[in-house]
């Protein structure tokens, strides 16, 4: 692509920003970095590295709930202890679900978006140089480590790491052995992480937007990250405040969820889903932002319905809050309660719908280009439909008390959340690789990864559905004792082979982005010719991100494929002046 | 931008096309084909009728929605790895308040309908309050167990100082003559037993930590909350034995916390009711 064209209008803007020496030495560059892009790379990869050690402990469940009973003396040789005997024990087994659970939502998920996306774009996108509190932000990723650290370390304290979900239910995690307290420090560490984090991508947009970033010109991702960032602001300190008093009643003797002290077991539970509803939301709006950019730039196409697309995303963080009770409907309140929490959590599925039926506008009449990036992200849509629609099953009481706490929910969690917050994932990491390396990763290996992990999700998680109509409860250890099931063996080895194929296919992921990263051909400023403000930077960006002068907005960002431009202009990004798109000819507008 | 043919692109499109095409049909087949092999389990509780009958409707309803919109998402996938141009279209007030309203007014329908039934569950009927009955059970690592009030229909008071975990699991007080004839049943043993076409009230707790008392089959599902008292209603229709799972995470031996209803004719009721009045433990045989 041809370089030069609109440089010089911009550099007239140039706004004197102090120079910006790049640290020498390489702890600082490296490892104790200010730089918000180092630090988004920091906290992209540890949580990789999570996600990896998350999908072993599923792949041992699913070795399980395949095949229950059955013996496996190889990992048995690998595990003496969790699988004692050849079978995978049972307090193995609780372990591995928590553990499992935890670290896909908190130390992959939210910590890969919230964390890695949102450190890498908010800057870059808004253009500015870097976050308003750098050291902050690298304490905020330091934190990180350290709440992994105490995580992990219950698998080697005695009685293991704690079997009690990631949703940790009172009075069973007050009983719990010593794991259970590593789990709630590891816990209450992050949640300060999140917060010290959040506070640098809210101060971040609302103050260092470069000129001519007005709020209705933000790329959805920013919107997105944005709303994410003050959706945790209020919800963080809610599960902060209850790891603490739980710590509290297992080391300090107070009984604040203890009935036998006069404690409210349930208590907990209203504290945990206040945080864990909107949680939800926080791994989902950032993967909904990532998939709105790119679809319009691989699709050379609007974003449709730009303003429903914010007001969506702002109606589903303030509802995200007023709909935690849909998880309670079985504890026992009210009934009155339940059927507040009904209206509101299908009402939740309006903005829901909106954002769904923009999407499918944004891809009707598109050119689309099918990378790896764009086939994640179309893939997001199926998944976020499918997962959806049976959240509509789920939140109606009467029929949740047979469907709570079955597979059915597991089904639904797993397209809603899991997997669709994972496609987001995968479609940011295909699209801005390029920015964050300076290397393109091999598309004909991320189409494999694609196809695979399509299939794989679809081959596990729906008919996790079925087991749930037939009535099987979800955190069981083995299913052989249940008549009323009927034959669900079958189903069992479908899943658990899917699995399998679907764990197999993120190898040729981590190949390729280990790969690319050294090896890959060099990626130009802009390999995809997309509007936002980060590929007006060097591939990857220098400390300061900007050579020179920060750059200037124009206009919004989605402005592919406009209607009057110059012949063979697909597309004006936000940057490039009027005067110079009347005399840049061809690609040129959309280079520099 | 790596090269990439015009033909590969479209190749990759009808690559994309073809799988949505392929979750939406295996999707609904395989839900056929599950209906036939993994689905709700008979159903025998008349009170939970309508709880069936919503689930079916809103299950035909989001069957047609995914349908249409994977079916979109599938075709208009094809047509964008053909298009020569994208079109420049982002915005419609019209298509986006009516896909907002009607979306709205679909969901306002369930909303109704789910309160309504949720209403019912909790409201019992009065023809059913003619013949009605009330258990009381327990929840405890990993088993439930069961008290009746016995033939004069009335619980004895119960007291902490008076448990015994063999004998008195409950703590019935000795000197209260209404609960001379209480009835206790340890549910690991054997079933809980219920009278069909009873109005039965379930009083829930526990003991130590929350359990859920799931029957599938009456589809009821109740947290049992040591310190506190749930409730459910059921109205067992057909005699026969329903295994009782437990739906919350209790601890290591959670999956194997099986337990088992027994529903008995009126008349086989009565005289059950008969034989064991008084027995504070052990089993319903
Ligand atoms: C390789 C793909 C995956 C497989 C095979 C898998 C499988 C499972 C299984 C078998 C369970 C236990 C269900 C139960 O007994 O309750 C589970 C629980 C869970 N999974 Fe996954 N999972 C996968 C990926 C993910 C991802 C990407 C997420 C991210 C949100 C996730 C989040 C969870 C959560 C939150 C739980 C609940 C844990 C708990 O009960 O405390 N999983 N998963
Ligand atoms: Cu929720
Ligand atoms: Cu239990």
């Amino acid at each position: 692509m041809a370089h030069g064209g609109t440089q010089a209008a911009v550099a007239g803007h140039a706004t004197g920003a102090a120079h910006h020496h790049e640290p020498q030495s390489f702890w600082r560059r490296y490892i104790f970095s200010t730089d918000h892009k180092i630090i988004a790379i920091q906290y992209l990869l540890t949580s990789l590295v999570m996600a990896a050690v998350g999908g072993f402990l599923a792949m041992l469940m699913r070795v399980q709930l395949g095949w229950p009973g059955k013996e496996w003396p190889l990992l048995e040789a690998i595990m003496p202890n969790a699988f004692k005997g050849g079978q995978m024990n049972p307090d193995f087994y609780y372990g591995a679900i928590t553990m499992h659970g935890t670290i896909m939502v908190f130390f992959f998920l939210t910590t890969a978006l919230s964390g890695g996306f949102a450190n890498f774009l908010i800057p870059l996108q808004i253009g500015a140089r870097d976050m308003a509190f750098p050291v902050l932000n690298m304490l905020s990723f330091w934190a990180f480590p350290v709440s992994i650290a105490f995580a992990l370390a219950s698998f080697f304290v005695q009685g293991g790491a704690p079997g009690t979900g990631w949703t940790a239910y009172v009075p069973l995690s007050d009983r719990e052995t010593a794991g259970q307290t590593l789990w709630l420090i590891s816990v209450f560490i992050l949640m300060l992480a999140f917060l010290a984090g959040g506070i640098n991508y809210i101060t971040t947009t609302l103050n260092m937007r470069t000129k001519g970033m007005s709020f209705s010109r933000l790329p959805l991702t920013v919107w997105a990250l944005f709303v994410t960032a003050l959706v945790g602001l209020f919800a963080f300190p809610a599960l902060m405040a209850a790891s603490l008093m739980l710590i509290f009643d297992r080391v300090g003797g107070t009984h604040f969820f203890d009935p036998a002290g006069g404690g409210d077991p349930i208590l907990w539970q209203h504290l945990f889903w206040f945080f864990g509803h909107p949680e939800v939301y926080i791994v989902i709006l950032p993967a909904m932002g990532i998939v709105s950019e790119v679809l319009a730039a691989h699709g050379r196409k609007p974003v449709f319905g730009y303003k429903y697309m914010v007001g969506s995303i702002l109606t589903i963080a303030g509802l995200s809050f007023l709909v935690w009770g849909h998880h309670m409907f079985s504890s026992g309140m009210s009934p009155t309660l339940g059927s507040i929490f009904m209206a509101t959590t299908l009402a939740i599925a309006i903005p829901s719908a909106i954002k769904t039926f923009n999407w499918l506008a944004t891809i009707y009449r598109s050119k689309m280009r099918f990378t790896a990036a764009s086939l994640y992200a179309i893939g997001f849509v199926s998944l976020f439909i499918t997962g959806g629609l049976t959240g509509i099953i789920l939140g109606n009481p009467s029929v949740d008390l047979y469907f709570h706490d079955t597979y059915f929910v597991v089904g639904h969690f797993h397209f809603i959340m899991g997997a669709a917050a994972l496609f987001g994932v995968f479609a940011g990491i295909y699209h801005w690789f390029p920015k964050m390396f300076g290397r393109m990763m091999n598309e004909r290996l991320g189409k494999i990864h694609f196809w695979l992990t399509f299939l794989g999700i679809y081959g596990t998680f729906f008919p996790m559905h079925f087991l749930g109509t037939a009535g099987m409860p979800r955190r069981i250890y083995n299913w052989d004792a249940y008549q009323f099931l009927g034959d669900v063996a079958t189903l069992n080895h479908v899943i658990s082979i899917s699995a399998f194929v679907l764990g197999a296919a993120q190898l040729i992921f981590a190949y390729n982005l280990f790969y690319s990263m050294f090896r890959g051909p060099k990626a130009e400023r802009n390999p995809w010719q997309a509007n936002t403000l980060e590929w007006w930077a060097p591939s990857p960006p220098p400390h300061g991100n900007w050579d020179e002068a920060e750059p200037v907005v124009y206009r919004w960002p989605y402005e592919y494929s406009p209607k009057d431009a110059p012949e063979g202009v697909d597309h004006i990004p936000q940057w490039v002046p009027e005067p110079a798109l009347a005399t840049a000819g061809g690609d040129r507008a959309g280079s520099r | 931008m790596q090269q990439v043919t015009e033909r590969d692109n479209r190749r990759a499109g009808a690559v994309m096309t073809l799988l949505i095409g392929l979750v939406l049909v295996a999707g609904v087949a395989s839900t056929v084909y599950a209906t036939k092999r993994w689905w709700l389990p008979p159903l025998v509780s008349a009170a939970a009728a309508p709880i069936d009958r919503l689930f079916n409707i809103i299950m035909v309803s989001i069957g047609i929605v995914f349908v249409l919109t994977q079916g979109l998402l599938a075709w208009f996938v094809w047509k964008a790895a053909r298009s020569p141009r994208a079109l420049y279209w982002h915005e419609s007030k019209r298509l986006e308040s009516t896909w907002t309203v009607a979306t709205a007014v679909i969901l306002t329908v369930f909303i109704v309908m789910g309160y309504q039934i949720w209403l019912t569950l909790h409201t019992p009927t009065a023809a059913a309050a003619e013949k009605s009955t009330v258990v009381e059970v327990w929840g405890q690592q990993f088993f439930w167990t069961a008290r009746y009030p016995g033939p004069d229909g009335q619980f004895g008071k119960t007291d902490p100082q008076f448990v015994d975990f063999q004998k008195n699991p409950f703590g019935i007080d000795p000197n209260d003559p209404a609960g001379k004839d209480d009835i206790v049943i340890d549910g690991s043993k054997g079933p809980i037993v219920m009278p069909a076409d009873y109005h039965v009230t379930v009083k829930l707790s526990s003991r130590d930590v929350i359990h859920s008392f799931f029957v599938p089959n009456l589809r009821v599902k109740m947290d049992a909350v040591p310190g506190q008292v749930t409730e459910v209603y059921v109205q067992p229709t057909e005699p026969g034995r329903y295994e009782i799972a437990c739906a919350e995470l209790c601890g290591v031996g959670h999956f194997a916390m099986r337990g088992e209803i027994e529903v008995l004719p009126e008349t086989d009721w009565q005289a059950w009711l008969q034989q064991h009045a008084g027995q504070h433990g052990g089993t319903a045989q």
